[in-house]
């Protein structure tokens, strides 16, 4: 109940003096939305991914062993346009993992134990500094056009105890194998949520690259973005490549002069590529996954905006034995000063 | 690509002999027919203390390796409650190959794997 009293607080707070129009509220939305104004913004975005779906070579199968993960990672996002094109962010992830897995954990002095692990990992995710440019910027108050480009560096800045756990497997798992013998360097593993699955850190320097498009004409929109992480190695391992896009329609449902209400079909495609230990590609990772679902998305003013989604699969192939997404939910809210 | 995440060299023995130690590799009980059914695949020194059992295991069975450090002489048989679990390997969805580890405490160690369903 107090966290209701202090959003609503915080939307009297950010009320603007007064918007005469509904396009005006529509105008006013979309700049809260994108944040491009200058000056400082903070958002606070939360992601939980319930992976409790088992697949083999993109397959539905069943599994007795009840292994999941239930992910969450809230995303603190202060930030700071210089001016209305250029601006920059930092991200703060803070990873909550529950989960259970069951696997096998190998040595070199005796038969290999088999463990039920059901426990919770929590802490600092990677930190990652983004800096945004604008190359087209229309606004208008019937229409407007925003293209803007993305890049930024992932630090390793999370803790990584269960990559170097999963490399040190690997090495033992492949001092057990005769001379030549060619096997998965993840072959330990029986389980379909690795340990670097759970990893709040990557442990290593990566590049991140954007694209955002918003473009708006009366009350309907179309927004997109796309998404690609270019990966290193850090600790042994390097987590595959990443490209994500989405994109969908909306339009705005409400557009009262102090508020708008919209709603965004969203299609999502992510593929991520095998993940690498010691060097070699391992063929238990890696998917490639296409989600649709809506979007809601509330202004107040030109200072706040909160949207949240979801995303349900309508295709998910991976490769080998893996945990996958059930569905995903992303909410947030950000606040422009 | 069928899921194979590991390939193992087939190498299949019946036993090893090295160092004054003797290794026996025993087919599950029942066995009819050696391709058709599950079965320890060799077994290899690891250094000077230890040694590896590999075998394949198919989807949705449990397998179990046992050992047992004597049998009667003559004879290839045991009371069942004389074998002992070394490892239980429970069901996966998919096929595998296994590398298990084993220390060399005796002259004689024999070998044996049971499957269920």
């Amino acid at each position: 109940m107090n966290q209701r009293l202090f959003f609503v607080g915080l939307l009297m707070l950010f009320a603007p003096s007064g918007l005469a129009c509904d396009l005006c509220a529509v105008y006013s939305a979309t700049d809260a939305r994108e944040g491009s104004r200058d000056g400082f913004h903070f958002t606070i975005a939360e992601q939980f991914i319930p992976f409790r779906t088992f697949r083999l070579e993109g397959e539905k199968v069943s599994s007795s062993s009840g292994d999941f993960v239930d992910s969450s990672i809230t995303h603190l996002v202060p930030g700071y346009n210089f001016s209305e094109r250029f601006g920059v962010n930092l991200n703060l992830p803070v990873v909550y993992r529950s989960f259970q897995r069951s696997d096998f954990r190998y040595s070199l002095t005796g038969p290999p134990v088999f463990e039920v692990e059901r426990d919770s990992e929590f802490g600092a995710g990677d930190v990652a500094l983004i800096g945004r440019f604008t190359v087209f910027d229309l606004r208008e108050m019937k229409r407007g056009f925003v293209v803007s480009v993305l890049a930024g560096v992932k630090f390793p800045t999370g803790d990584t105890d269960r990559i170097r756990d999963e490399v040190e497997q690997t090495i033992i798992f492949d001092s057990l194998q005769p001379p030549g013998t060619p096997h998965d360097p993840l072959g330990h593993a029986v389980s379909g949520v690795h340990q670097h699955d759970l990893s709040p850190g990557s442990g290593s320097f990566d590049g991140i690259f954007g694209l955002t498009l918003n473009s708006r004409w009366d009350r309907w929109f179309f927004n997109g973005q796309a998404q690609y992480y270019l990966r290193t190695e850090g600790e042994g391992f390097e987590f595959g490549d990443e490209l994500l896009v989405s994109v969908g329609p909306g339009a705005y449902l409400i557009t009262n002069p102090r508020y708008t209400l919209s709603l965004q079909g969203v299609a999502t495609y992510e593929t991520m590529a095998r993940d690498r230990v010691l060097g070699r590609k391992s063929d238990r990772t890696g998917l490639t996954a296409w989600y649709v679902g809506p979007q809601l998305g509330f202004t107040w003013g030109d200072r706040l905006s909160v949207q949240a989604g979801a995303d349900l699969p309508l295709r998910i192939s991976n490769n080998g034995f893996q945990n996958v997404p059930d569905y995903r939910f992303h909410g947030g809210f950000t606040l422009r000063f | 690509m069928p899921f194979n995440p590991v390939k193992p060299v087939r190498r299949v023995r019946a036993s090893y002999a090295g160092a004054g130690c003797r290794w026996l590799v025993l087919l599950s009980a029942g066995a009819a027919a050696w391709a058709a059914t599950p079965h320890i695949d060799h077994i290899e020194l690891l250094g000077t203390n230890l040694v590896t059992i590999h075998f394949d295991t198919d989807a949705n069975r449990t397998y179990t390796l046992q050992y047992l450090d004597h049998l009667a002489a003559g004879t290839n048989t045991a009371a069942s409650d004389a074998w002992s679990n070394l490892t239980v390997i429970p069901a996966t969805p998919f096929n595998n190959h296994y590398v298990l580890v084993d220390n060399r405490t005796n002259q004689h160690r024999f070998y044996r794997l049971s499957v269920t369903p």
